[in-house]
C-alpha cells in the first residue's frame, strides 16, 4: 500500500466515528451506542462530575443534506430522543349539578425514548383549580387527599365538588402504587385507585429506567369529577387544560 | 511499522495542526417533550338565572329556577324579586340539657340556628350541611330550667337568606329521683293489747309525712303494700288492731314534698297472750320479741351464684354525694345522713329483700333496720338513713333475703362514726335529733319527778297542820 493511501485511510478512521447504526457494537450482555477512534483521551470523574475527554479528532461538526443529518465528531450520538403521543378520551359524560354524581375520562400518554437512563413523566394543570367553567367563574375544587399520599378511594363530601386524577401504567411512580388498600405502599396498580389532585406545578407520575424504543411506555391518566348530593354546582361547560412533560434522565 | 506511524503523525501534525481539538462532554444530557390535553365536562342543572329553561331545567334538577312562588299566609318570607322563602311549622322539644328544634321551608334551603339566653344569641350556632325542606337541629349542653332565645336563618341555592327572630323555649328541670331519708330510732313496743311505734322524723326540708304499713307475713316492700297503720307528720302511733302471739311486720316510709317515698325503715314485734298466774305450766311459754326482724331466717346454704359473689365491698356508702372508701369491714363515716347502695346488676333478678340493721352502740339490744329499695332507674338498691346520734362504733349487718332458696346471706361490718363538722348544715339536724330524743324520753321523767316533789310537799304540809292542831289540846 502506498504512503498517501495509508495516510488517507488513517485520517478517515480518525475523523468519521462509526455512527451509522443505533450502536456500534454489542452482545447479549452490553451495547455500545457510540465510540471514537482518536489520538488520546480517557474517562475521569469526581464525586460531582463525570468527564470523558479525547484529543486528536478531525473533520468534526454537523452537516446536513435534504436526506441526511450528520453529527461528526466526538460522541455526537449522546443526544437522545424522546417523544410523547396521546390517545385522548378526555370528554366526560355530563353530571347533574343539583342532584350530584361523578363522571370519568382518561388520556393515554405514550412516551418513547432511546435514552439509556430512561425518562420521567410529569403532569400539571394550566389553571388552579384545574376544572373551571367556561363562564361565570364556577369551578371544581382540586382533589385533596386526606393525607400526604393519594387516597386509595375517591371520596368527596356531600357539600363539595372535586376534580382529581390517578395514573395507571407500567412505569407509574411508587406514590401511585398500592397494596390493595393504601397508596404509596406495595407494588399493585389497582384500577381506579390512588387519587390525587392537580396543581400548577409538575408532579411526576411515571418513570422509566431504560430506553424503551420502539414501542415506548404508556401511562393512562384517569380523571374524575364529582358533585356532592348537597352541592349545587352551576350548570355549564367546564374544561381543564392538562400539561404533561416527558424528560430524559 | 513504528517508523511508518511516526512519519504519519509528523505529517499529520504539519498538515492538520490547526484542527487538533480537545473535547469535553458531560455525560448528563436532558431532553424534554411536552404535550397537553383538554378535559371537557358538561354540568347539567341550574344556571340560577330564575328562569326555568325549557328541556334543560325542571323542578327536580333545578328547583331554584323552576319552583313556582307559593301562596301562603301567616309565615315568614321575603317578597319581591324571585321566589320567597317561607319558614313554617317551627317545633321545639325541650329536654333538661338539650332541645330539638325543627321547621320547614317551602323550598330547599340550608339552615343556621343561633341561640342564647338573651336575644344576642351569644351561646352557640348550629348549621345544617344539606339542602332540605324539613329541618331539624339539636341543641346540646344547655342549662336546665333556663329560658333560651334563638334565631333561624335559611339560605336557598341562590344565596337568598330568610330569618325568623326572637323564638324562645325553656329547658326542663332535672327530676329528682333521690330517695328521701328514712325515719330513725324506730322501735315497736308491745303492750298488753296494742303495739306502740315510736320514731324520729328526718330533718329533711322536703319531708312531708310518714306512712306506716303492716303485714303479718313479711315487711311491706313499698308504701302501697300491706295495711296502712298511720299517715301523718307525727312521731308515734299505737296500733290497737293487733292480736296476741301474732308477729307484725311494720314498714315506715317517709314521703317528701315531691311525692317520693323512702326505702323504708322496718321493725317487727308481737304481743304475748296474757298468762294468768293461776294457770299451770300447760300455757304457751313466753317468747320475748326480738328487735332483729331477720334473726329467725335460716342462714343460706345454697344461694344464687351471683349472690354468692357479692361481698361487703360491693356496697357503697355515700355521704354528701361522695362515696366513702373503706377497707375490710370498717366504714368511717361522719355523723351525717348516709346513703347505702348496691348495683342492681350485682344481685340476682329474682325478687329479694335487702336490709341493713344497725345496732345502738350504747345498747346492743336496740337495733334499727332499713330496707334497700330499687331506685327509679333500676340501677341500684338504695336506702338513706338519718344522721347518727353520737360518734361511736355502730355494728351493722346487711341482710339479703334470697326468696328462691328461702334463706338469707349476711354481711357484717361496723360504722366508725366521727363527729360531723359543725359548719355543715347537717350538723344542726343532729342537734335537733338529740332534742327530739330528750323530748321523748326525758321530759316525761321530769314531769314525774315534779309530781312526786309536789306530792311530798303536800304530805309535808298536811303533816305540819295536823301537828299544829294537836299542840293546843296537849
Amino acid at each position: 500500500m502506498s504512503k498517501p493511501l495509508l495516510i488517507l485511510l488513517f485520517v478517515s478512521l480518525l475523523g468519521v466515528p462509526l455512527t451509522l447504526y443505533g450502536y456500534v457494537m454489542g452482545s447479549s450482555n452490553y451495547r455500545i451506542n457510540a465510540d471514537s477512534l482518536n489520538m488520546g483521551g480517557a474517562d475521569s470523574q469526581s464525586s460531582s462530575f463525570k468527564m470523558q475527554d479525547t484529543i486528536g479528532e478531525i473533520a468534526t461538526g454537523n452537516s446536513a443534506s435534504n436526506s441526511y443529518k450528520m453529527g461528526a465528531g466526538y460522541q455526537q450520538m449522546q443526544e437522545s430522543y424522546i417523544s410523547i403521543s396521546s390517545v385522548n378520551n378526555g370528554t366526560m359524560s355530563s353530571v347533574n349539578g343539583v342532584t350530584g354524581g361523578q363522571t370519568n375520562a382518561s388520556t393515554t400518554w405514550t412516551v418513547i425514548t432511546d435514552n439509556a437512563a430512561g425518562y420521567s413523566l410529569s403532569i400539571k394543570s394550566q389553571t388552579s383549580p384545574a376544572l373551571q367553567a367556561a363562564s361565570g367563574g364556577a369551578t371544581f375544587a382540586d382533589y385533596t387527599p386526606a393525607g400526604a399520599d393519594p387516597d386509595f378511594a375517591y371520596t368527596y363530601a356531600p357539600t363539595e365538588s372535586r376534580f382529581g386524577f390517578t395514573p395507571e401504567g407500567v412505569d407509574i411512580t411508587a406514590r401511585y402504587k398500592d397494596n390493595g388498600s393504601i397508596c404509596n405502599t406495595g407494588g399493585l396498580d389497582s384500577v381506579d385507585q390512588c387519587w390525587d389532585g392537580f396543581s400548577t406545578t409538575n408532579q411526576i407520575i411515571a418513570q422509566g429506567a431504560t430506553e424503551n424504543q420502539p414501542n415506548g411506555a404508556t401511562t393512562t391518566v384517569k380523571y374524575r369529577a364529582a358533585v356532592g348530593a348537597s352541592k349545587i354546582q352551576d350548570s355549564g361547560s367546564y374544561s381543564a387544560t392538562i400539561v404533561v412533560t416527558a424528560v430524559t434522565l | 511499522m513504528n517508523t511508518i506511524l511516526k512519519k504519519i503523525y509528523t505529517t499529520l501534525s504539519r498538515i492538520c495542526g490547526f484542527c487538533i481539538v480537545f473535547s469535553i462532554v458531560f455525560a448528563q444530557f436532558s431532553t424534554a417533550a411536552l404535550a397537553q390535553t383538554n378535559v371537557q365536562l358538561r354540568v347539567d342543572g341550574c344556571n340560577f338565572d330564575n328562569v326555568c329553561e325549557f328541556q334543560t331545567e325542571n323542578i327536580v334538577n333545578c328547583p331554584n329556577d323552576c319552583t313556582p312562588p307559593p301562596v301562603q299566609a301567616g309565615s315568614s318570607g321575603i317578597q319581591g324579586a324571585g321566589f320567597a322563602i317561607y319558614i313554617t311549622d317551627i317545633r321545639i322539644t325541650p329536654d333538661v340539657t338539650s332541645a330539638i328544634i325543627s321547621w320547614k321551608t317551602n323550598r330547599v334551603t340550608i339552615g343556621t340556628l343561633v341561640w342564647g339566653t338573651t336575644k344576642d344569641y351569644e351561646d352557640g350556632t348550629v348549621s345544617e350541611i344539606n339542602y332540605t325542606t324539613n329541618h331539624n337541629v339539636k341543641l346540646e349542653n344547655l342549662r336546665q330550667n333556663q329560658k333560651y332565645y334563638f334565631r333561624i336563618d335559611v339560605q336557598d341555592t341562590r344565596k337568598t337568606v330568610t330569618s325568623v327572630d326572637g323564638e324562645q323555649f325553656s329547658t326542663l328541670e332535672k327530676p329528682n329521683y333521690e330517695l328521701p331519708p328514712n325515719v330513725s330510732h324506730l322501735v315497736a313496743v308491745p303492750k298488753k293489747d296494742s303495739i306502740q311505734l315510736l320514731w324520729v322524723n328526718p330533718r329533711d326540708p322536703d319531708f312531708d309525712e310518714v306512712r306506716i304499713t303492716k303485714s303479718t307475713k313479711f315487711f311491706p316492700q313499698d308504701p302501697f303494700e300491706g295495711k296502712i297503720v298511720y299517715e301523718g307528720k307525727g312521731n308515734y302511733v299505737t296500733d290497737i288492731d293487733v292480736d296476741p302471739d301474732v308477729t307484725y311486720y311494720y314498714s315506715v316510709f317517709t314521703r317528701n314534698t315531691r311525692g317520693v317515698y323512702s326505702s323504708g325503715a322496718v321493725v317487727s314485734t308481737r304481743i304475748v297472750a296474757y298468762v294468768s298466774p293461776f294457770l299451770t305450766s300447760t300455757s304457751t311459754p313466753f317468747t320475748p320479741p326480738t328487735s332483729d326482724p331477720f334473726a329467725l331466717f335460716p342462714k343460706a346454704t345454697v344461694v344464687d351464684p351471683l349472690l354468692a359473689k357479692v361481698s361487703l365491698i360491693d356496697f357503697d356508702f355515700i355521704q354528701n354525694s361522695n362515696k366513702v372508701s373503706f377497707s375490710e369491714s370498717s366504714v368511717r363515716l361522719q355523723a351525717d345522713v348516709t346513703k347505702i347502695s348496691i348495683d342492681y346488676a350485682k344481685l340476682p333478678e329474682i325478687l329479694k329483700t335487702i336490709a341493713i340493721t344497725i345496732k345502738d352502740p350504747t345498747d346492743s339490744t336496740r337495733k334499727f333496720s332499713f330496707l334497700l329499695r330499687v331506685n327509679k332507674n333500676k340501677t341500684a338498691y338504695e336506702a338513706t338513713i338519718g344522721s347518727f346520734d353520737i360518734p361511736g362504733v355502730y355494728s351493722f349487718e346487711i341482710t339479703v333475703l334470697d326468696y328462691k332458696n328461702q334463706a338469707i346471706k349476711n354481711f357484717q361490718g361496723s360504722f366508725i362514726v366521727s363527729p360531723l363538722v359543725p359548719s355543715t348544715p347537717q350538723g344542726n339536724a343532729k342537734v335537733d335529733l338529740v332534742n327530739n330524743d330528750v323530748y321523748i324520753f326525758i321530759v316525761p321523767v321530769l314531769i314525774l319527778i315534779i309530781i312526786l316533789v309536789a306530792f311530798a310537799l303536800l304530805v309535808h304540809l298536811i303533816y305540819r297542820r295536823v301537828r299544829y292542831r294537836k299542840k293546843p289540846s296537849g
